[in-house]
């Protein structure tokens, strides 16, 4: 075993989410915006994360987590009543990203949460590798 | 007498701890990368109660064998209740978890360090 594989693990969680983290402050910065690449209104985006697994190398002990790829939601969009607004509707509504400000911000802190729960781990691990390498200095 | 002192029981059993609470720290840190990956279930190591029915045995003379071949195994653990997206990982018994693992690891090198000095005062004399 690497003595120094338990710190990839924890890179790939901080790399997850960051990942994470990035997505969702797209949703915000694009919570109005009502005109995309693809016509309409942005969607709201999120991660999908896997568990990486490589077992010809590890048995099951685990290899940290993937990013599995960004995915959108397709709730639909919120309508709202904006008869002066350039993209609305002939009854005056127009179509606003399906982001929540809400739910992005409690994302939000779930994944700084996250983000510092493998920092820690990182420490430890570093803590752990020190203390070996203290040991031929007595 | 040198040979004994740096072969027996004790430092074969905290080296054989050594490697289990690193294995446990790794898990740990892959149980914390996963907390958010659905379906994900938690994996524990044991090795502490199969060290200690070897130590238990007595018998010196193939004792640092066995303790060397003590199994130090990671398995998955199902016994937390899983949330609504299939994912039983535990924020807060990982962090007690890998805490206890870190402080342990400390424990055992610092008991090697010991034994360490011991020789040393024998060879010095003072």
């Amino acid at each position: 075993m690497g003595n120094f594989s338990s710190m990839d693990v924890s890179a790939s969680g901080l790399f997850a989410q960051r990942v994470r983290l990035d997505v969702i402050a797209n949703n915000i910065a694009n919570a109005e915006t009502t005109r995309t690449a693809e016509g309409g209104p942005y969607r709201r985006q999120q991660v999908v994360f896997s568990a990486a697994l490589d077992n010809a190398r590890n048995g099951s002990k685990g290899d940290g987590v993937a990013v599995d790829g960004i995915t959108e939601d397709n709730r639909p969009p919120r309508m709202i009543y904006q008869p002066g607004h350039p993209d609305a509707n002939a009854e005056g509504y127009v179509a606003m990203p399906n982001v929540n400000i809400v739910e992005e911000m409690v994302d939000m802190v779930s994944a700084s949460r996250a983000y510092e729960a493998n920092v820690t781990a990182l420490n430890t691990a570093k803590s752990m590798i020190s203390a070996a390498l203290e040991l031929g200095k007595g | 007498m040198i040979q004994r002192f740096l072969t027996d029981t004790t430092s074969a059993s905290l080296a054989r701890a050594l490697d289990g609470y690193a294995l446990r720290q790794r898990v740990i840190a892959n149980n914390i990368a996963n907390a958010e990956t659905p379906g994900f279930t938690r994996s524990a190591v044991s090795f502490e109660s199969q060290l200690r029915a070897v130590l238990e045995d007595g018998d010196s003379g193939k004792t640092v064998d066995e303790i060397n071949n003590v199994a130090i195994s990671s398995s998955e653990d199902d016994t937390n209740p899983a949330k609504p997206d299939g994912n039983n990982v535990n924020m807060e018994q990982e962090m007690a978890e890998m805490t206890k693992a870190g402080l342990s690891y400390r424990a055992a090198t610092t008991l090697i360090e010991l034994k360490g000095s011991m020789l040393k005062t024998a060879i010095n004399g003072r």
